[in-house]
């Protein structure tokens, strides 16, 4: 078996170190676990700036200034300069025109796809038949259609819950309440899988902590 | 049976002392029922569910050295739920002999992505710059996302290491979208979003994401509209991939913990209502 270098090693200590000063803040909140949270914002900036600068600052624009001459690069350049002019109360205006800039091209970009790809698409989507005949078997058919059923309702009783101009009264506000049960349902799914989500990070450090820092374990698949 | 008002006022005080109890308790509970699966592997089986399999076999279909692109949108705080996913598919194509290019619209999944393609091709001899390729990071988001469709080398004229994109084998014959198999997000944020928009609805481009626990929900909706071809949701979407790909890895070691992690909590859910519902019960004082 290869041996780790001294890096390697006193690199796990350093995560595993940090891993059991993050997590002592369950039990009492501490000095040690407010340095680590201060060093984890302070890491993680410098980390994307460095990012930054390798993948952007020297391919995009040092490099085709410097080596190829291409002075075009300086107009983006400027705009995002001025973005800065923000810190500086006198000339801080100057931001705007960037600012406007972003906003113009986000919007532009942004509202007719968003409208194909999050409303248009979704309600076709909605658009189906509530009996299914094309399925190769009288169970799959009929479980499609009870699919399908529940889809439209489901749909339609929550868009009405959300219909504020009527009052939610009578055969309408039973058709509503259908609604409340619906989201209910969804944000049952939603808890639920932030449960898993949650758990599985706590997994990660587990996982990471018992074999890479402390060699321990029987599901030792790695 | 009857009791005594003393008998059932002391019960009441017990169900209130319950919903009072030291949630650090609960934190070590939890702690112990994630830690023991390491030591006694409990053997629970991980089913591949319909979205994972639909991603699966669109990529088992996929003719040899067609390229796919992984784009790694997840910093490191939630790589413990998106790393193994990345492994899992990128050794899913390694073994078909399918080239990948790993790209990304977050900072801090730059260097993520080598370590996920050097981890998934180690065994099978696969080489950076021929089997594969990480052309790192680049800032705009839908502005990179359109962009490929106009023309990958026009957004990213050298891959990570600096490397010209002419000169690189696993790019040869890659212009744009119409020349991958298929786009994977894998992301912790609403990067699935900006794919969508501007590389499945004005590209046509073949979409799937694997996204966090959290998200999941949120995006089945895209499932069903074929917008998006498959969805791997959380630790769990890794190992029904690993599982379908027989190449047990991070997901599966983490579904023992997983399991009893989730029947504690509903344990501790029912308990909640239980005593929430009797301290309420009985004669007040």
């Amino acid at each position: 078996m290869e041996h780790p270098g001294f890096w390697h090693v006193f690199s796990v200590w350093v995560a595993a170190l940090l891993t059991l000063i993050a997590y002592s803040f369950l039990y009492k909140d501490n000095p040690a676990y407010r340095f680590v949270e201060a060093l984890f914002v302070g890491v993680s900036a410098g980390y994307g700036l460095a990012i930054v600068y390798r993948d952007v600052v020297i391919p995009d624009l040092w490099k085709p200034i410097h080596d190829e001459g291409d002075l075009l690069r300086l107009i983006p350049a400027v705009i995002g300069v001025l973005m800065l002019s923000r810190f500086h109360p006198k000339i801080s205006w100057l931001s705007r025109w960037p600012m406007a800039f972003t906003i113009g091209i986000g919007a532009g970009m942004s509202i007719p796809a968003t409208i194909q790809a999050n409303i248009l698409k979704q309600v076709q989507g909605t658009m189906v038949s509530p009996v299914v005949l094309d399925k190769a078997t009288a169970m799959e058919n009929a479980v499609a259609s009870v699919s399908n059923v529940v889809l439209i309702i489901g749909v339609l009783s929550v868009l009405a819950y959300f219909f504020f101009s009527k009052e939610h009264t009578g055969g309408y506000g039973r058709f509503c309440k259908l609604g409340i049960y619906f989201l209910m349902f969804s944000f049952g799914a939603s808890f639920g899988y932030t449960v898993m989500a949650r758990v599985s990070l706590l997994i990660g450090r587990v996982t990471f902590l018992l074999y890479d820092w402390l060699h321990v374990g029987a599901v030792l698949l790695r | 049976m009857s009791h005594t008002p003393d008998a059932a006022s002391g019960n009441r005080d017990f169900w209130v002392r319950l919903q009072r109890i030291d949630r650090r308790w609960i934190f070590l509970v939890l702690f112990v029922g994630v830690v023991v699966p390491y030591f006694t592997p409990l053997g629970c089986r991980v089913r591949p569910s319909d979205p994972t399999r639909k991603l699966y076999d669109f990529i088992d279909k996929l003719p040899e050295r067609k390229p796919v692109m992984i784009s790694f949108d997840y910093g490191p705080g939630s790589a413990a739920e998106l790393d193994p996913m990345a492994v899992a598919i990128a050794r899913h194509c390694f073994k078909k002999n399918l080239r990948l290019i790993g790209v990304t619209l977050d900072p801090t999944g730059a260097l993520l992505i080598r370590k996920a393609f050097e981890k998934a091709g180690k065994d099978l001899g696969k080489k950076m710059h021929e089997d594969w390729v990480s052309l790192g990071y680049k800032p705009g988001g839908g502005v990179v996302v359109l962009g490929i469709g106009g023309g990958l080398d026009t957004v990213f004229a050298t891959d990570s290491e600096g490397k010209p994109y002419g000169e690189i084998p696993a790019l040869e014959g890659v212009r744009n979208y119409d020349d991958i198999g298929i786009v994977v997000d894998l992301a912790s944020s609403a990067a699935p979003d900006i794919w969508i928009r501007y590389a499945r609805e004005a590209f046509k481009a073949n979409l799937a994401c694997g996204v966090t626990g959290v998200m999941v929900a949120a995006y089945y909706p895209y499932l069903q509209t074929g917008q998006f071809i498959g969805i791997l949701g959380g630790l769990k979407g890794a190992a029904e991939y690993e599982q379908l790909t027989e190449a047990p890895g991070d997901g599966q070691i983490g579904m023992d913990s997983q399991s009893v992690a989730h029947l504690i909590v509903i344990a501790l859910v029912i308990l909640g209502n239980v005593a929430s519902i009797a301290s309420r019960r009985g004669p007040r004082g």
